[in-house]
């Protein structure tokens, strides 16, 4: 059995998007937000390379990334914590998550600007899942 | 993920709120380390990020969660302006729990342009 459980994959579909958190080797932090983070298989997922060009040189120095996602579902988060494992510029997961990218693009009106450069495999060493953050869905008022 | 931040008068110095659930890590990390980033962005996917130095933190009082109610509504109408449908929109943004919470200031050194296209990552000032 993998990391990742079942019920996280709602939370990789790019519905809404999750940020990603890198440190360059002097310790600086980064934050950004990314479209999507792609569920590979129960062990692994795949960031989207794009724009975000710090991120991939904080990555190069320090192969270490966390991040959070959430699902348009259940509106729980969770936080995984990543290694770094290599790029891909072709091959089943980059053609995937390309597709995917484009259709993102097309919904939020950034056709043309998302582009993906690589798939960017990780090896996922924890997933957490974030309490005490989130209201429980029955517990948020519909509008009167 | 934080709910709200005030920019103080001096406009160099910034405090985030952060739910006290989400806390504990961050300041062991701000602890040993010092150095913060914070994205901030609108529903619209205009973003900036603000990176600095740690100065302190504290409970949050009355005064900043009324603060934060009322950005966590401005965020559900910006969602909704934006064109996320009320049924994401809404729980998205009325379910962030924000307390307890920890008030997390700090002095903003750099600013950097994070909206999605070829000047992302500009550094602004």
């Amino acid at each position: 059995m993998g990391i990742l459980p079942d019920e996280i994959k709602p939370a990789m579909q790019g519905v809404i998007p999750s940020h990603v958190v890198t440190c360059s080797r002097d310790g600086t932090p980064n934050a950004s937000a990314i479209s999507q983070v792609y569920y590979v298989d129960a062990d692994h997922v795949a960031l989207s390379h794009q724009f975000f060009n710090k991120t991939k040189r904080n990555i190069e120095e320090n192969p270490r990334a966390a991040v959070w996602v959430i699902s348009p579902e259940t509106f729980e988060a969770w936080d995984l914590e990543l290694e770094f494992v290599g790029s891909e510029t072709s091959g089943p997961v980059f053609e995937v998550m390309e597709m995917q990218i484009e259709a993102i693009a097309s919904i939020v009106g950034m056709k043309g600007i998302f582009k993906l450069r690589a798939a960017d495999i990780f090896r996922v060493t924890a997933a957490t899942k974030a309490v005490g953050e989130r209201i429980p869905l029955t517990e948020i008022r519909a509008p009167r | 993920m934080a709910v709200g931040a005030a920019v103080h008068h001096d406009r160099r110095t910034v405090t985030v709120f952060v739910p006290t659930a989400r806390a504990s890590r961050l300041l062991r990390d701000l602890a040993s380390n010092g150095r913060i980033a914070v994205g901030v962005s609108l529903a619209s996917h205009e973003a900036y990020q603000l990176k600095g130095t740690y100065v302190s933190s504290k409970p949050t009082d009355d005064a900043e969660r009324a603060h934060q109610e009322a950005r966590r509504n401005s965020l559900l109408a910006s969602a909704l302006e934006a064109g996320y449908p009320e049924a994401i929109a809404r729980p998205l943004t009325m379910g962030l729990a924000y307390t307890p919470g920890v008030a997390i200031t700090f002095r903003a050194e750099e600013v950097f342009l994070q909206t999605p296209g070829p000047g992302a990552g500009t550094l602004l000032s």
